[in-house]
């Protein structure tokens, strides 16, 4: 039986998290109206409503030219970080060794160090190794930061894997590599796909780092956005930012899609906010 | 056959070249590693002994910049800055994650459920850039927010809320929301039911149950949300620098700033202590999260 007290204090708790619902999706609104405005400048309320933004989106190949860049350099240090970190994980977690809790420490600190920190020590690490500007630099760069991320995560999959398998194929005399391509590799796909997808976008995201190793011509989207807002605040940016809104939500709906084809994922992505406390410092 | 066991046959069945193996395993993260990640934090850290005069830059082993940083009052206000925008941020965002999360935790219907945590999750998906974009357009003087507060008739001429620290406030709770709501719903959603329901049997009302049961039960979610989110927030940069439109000094800002003018002794001095505070931060919060934890499970067992 529910009381009257129950019932207040259900409502108000409803209430409440509405408005906060509206606060989170406040700013994601206000991009959708300003990018179907007329008129250059974003000011509310606009003067007329039409497509004309969307329309000269695609006389701004710059932006273009950004989301290529962005998809090369998440790609490139998500699989440096892949190689990497899977490849030291199994050495850490397979192979024991003195000191290795020590080398996991170092590896996992990129966590801590704040990224403009990282970002001022790469942009001058990266001018006396005369790279700086490039794509090349910045895909280094990521993958160091997503390094951790990669390693906890597969290293966290290869301590629970069964060794029952491993054995069976050593006992039947298999080599260490083939034992690793044939039994270990298969165990870990959901891992890699788990970790690649979250370095993916973390460094599709990265403002720190970019924005200071990179030059002119090979800007990711965010630093072309971020530098396109300092100077001019047209709807070209809204319609941009509801481009990739779209995006993000599509992916969202790919994932769950994957998540109710695939129970494996369901159990991986069920331990997701397990996942985000590992931003805590070791 | 136990892990212990197991790793022993591989030793064994690699026996001759297991340290040959380990260091090719480890190479390509051992020369990643050391040489971007260790060598340009060593390098950085470096050029923090280095001499900046009239706008170059000296090779020494001075302390000038350390000396600078930790005397000037102007360095005192800009990481009272930090940490006040980090503290109100972290603040906000735990009345405003813990009511979500608790609605979110306490949903029957899958349906609602999925729906906010899609609402939830949204805003993480979407670049920092794009969200302080939206905030830009929410806060700014002809912006929807001064509009309505006009219209309701709260003022005539709109108020400031850009380029202060209550814009960067707003938007930086907003960035940082999802990471409070993560760690408390796990702990919300894995309590025991029947705790609650006991309480309730025994004449609770909603309130006190909430004050008496489920609140000191999320203490370790509420520790590590204020932990993720207030050392996010002492680092941020891009909403600070966006919506402060360099107005609000945020040692981020003022470290992005120092490096434009080569100014790399003053950055790296910064840099070192964003660094260190972050770390003294995170161990703090741990502290006192476990020290209130067992305070208490020591006056409940003396209760017994």
């Amino acid at each position: 039986m529910r009381m009257k007290a129950g019932w207040s204090f259900k409502w108000l708790l409803y209430a409440a998290a509405g408005l906060i619902c509206l606060y989170l999706l406040s700013p994601l609104l206000m991009i959708a109206v300003t990018s179907i405005s007329t008129g250059s400048s974003s000011k509310f309320p606009p003067a007329g409503l039409s497509l004309e933004w969307y329309q000269k989106l695609s006389e701004q190949t710059q932006f273009l030219e950004a989301f290529r860049n962005s998809m090369i350099a998440s790609s490139g240090a998500t699989l440096l970080a892949l190689f990497c970190g899977t490849l030291a994980a199994l050495a850490i977690v397979q192979y024991p060794f003195p000191g290795r809790g020590l080398l996991r420490a170092l590896f996992m600190s990129p966590m801590v160090v704040p990224k403009i920190t990282l970002g001022i020590a790469y942009l001058i690490l990266f001018s006396r190794m005369h790279i700086a500007g490039g794509l090349f630099a910045l895909i280094l760069g990521e993958a160091v930061i997503v390094f951790p991320f990669v390693l906890s995560i597969i290293g966290g999959a290869l301590a629970n894997l069964s060794p029952v398998h491993r054995e069976a194929a050593a006992d039947l005399g298999a080599s260490p590599v083939r034992i690793f391509f044939t039994v270990t590799l298969p165990q870990l796909r959901l891992s890699l796909l788990l970790a690649g997808s979250i370095s993916f976008v973390f460094t599709f995201d990265q403002v720190e780092t970019a924005l200071l190793i990179l030059r002119q011509g090979s800007y990711t989207l965010p630093i072309q956005l971020f530098l396109y807002m300092e100077k001019w605040q047209d709807p070209t940016i809204a319609v941009v930012s509801v481009v990739l809104i779209a995006f993000a939500l599509a992916l969202f709906f790919v994932i769950k899609l994957v998540v109710r084809s695939a129970p494996g994922v369901a159990t991986l992505l069920g331990e997701r906010p397990k996942k985000k406390r590992l931003r805590r410092p070791m | 056959m136990s892990a212990k066991s197991s790793r022993f046959i591989e030793l064994l069945s690699s026996r001759n070249h297991s340290w040959v193996t380990q260091l090719l395993l480890l190479l390509p993260s051992l020369l990643l590693m050391g040489i971007v990640y260790l060598g340009g934090l060593l390098i950085f850290g470096r050029y923090s002994f280095d001499l900046y005069e009239n706008g170059t830059l000296a090779r020494a082993w001075s302390s000038h910049a350390y000396r600078a940083f930790l005397t000037d009052p102007y360095y005192w206000t800009l990481i009272g800055t930090t940490f006040r925008i980090a503290l109100k941020v972290t603040c906000w965002s735990l009345l405003l994650g813990y009511p979500l999360a608790y609605c979110i935790a306490g949903l029957r219907s899958p349906g609602w459920r999925q729906t906010l945590l899609l609402i939830t999750f949204l805003p993480l998906l979407v670049s920092a850039v794009v969200r302080s974009y939206g905030w830009l357009l929410l806060l700014s003087r002809q912006g929807f927010m001064n509009w309505l507060f006009i219209r309701l008739g709260f003022t005539d001429s709109g108020f400031e809320m850009m380029y202060n620290e209550t814009g960067v406030v707003v938007a930086l709770v907003h960035i940082f929301l999802p990471f409070m709501i993560f760690p408390l719903l796990n702990v919300l959603s894995q309590s025991d039911p029947y705790l609650k329901a006991a309480a309730h049997d025994l004449g609770a009302g909603k309130w006190r149950t909430f004050l008496t049961i489920t609140l000191p039960l999320s203490a370790r979610g509420i520790a590590s949300g204020v932990q993720i989110v207030f050392t996010l927030c002492l680092t941020a940069f891009t909403t600070p620098q966006l919506i402060g439109g360099g107005r609000v000094m945020t040692l981020p800002v003022f470290i992005y700033q120092r490096t434009l003018d080569t100014n790399w002794p003053m950055a790296a001095v910064a840099s070192l202590f964003l660094f260190a505070a972050s770390i003294a931060v995170s161990l703090l919060v741990n502290r006192t999260a476990e020290w209130l934890m067992y305070r208490r499970t020591v006056a409940e067992g003396g209760s017994r």
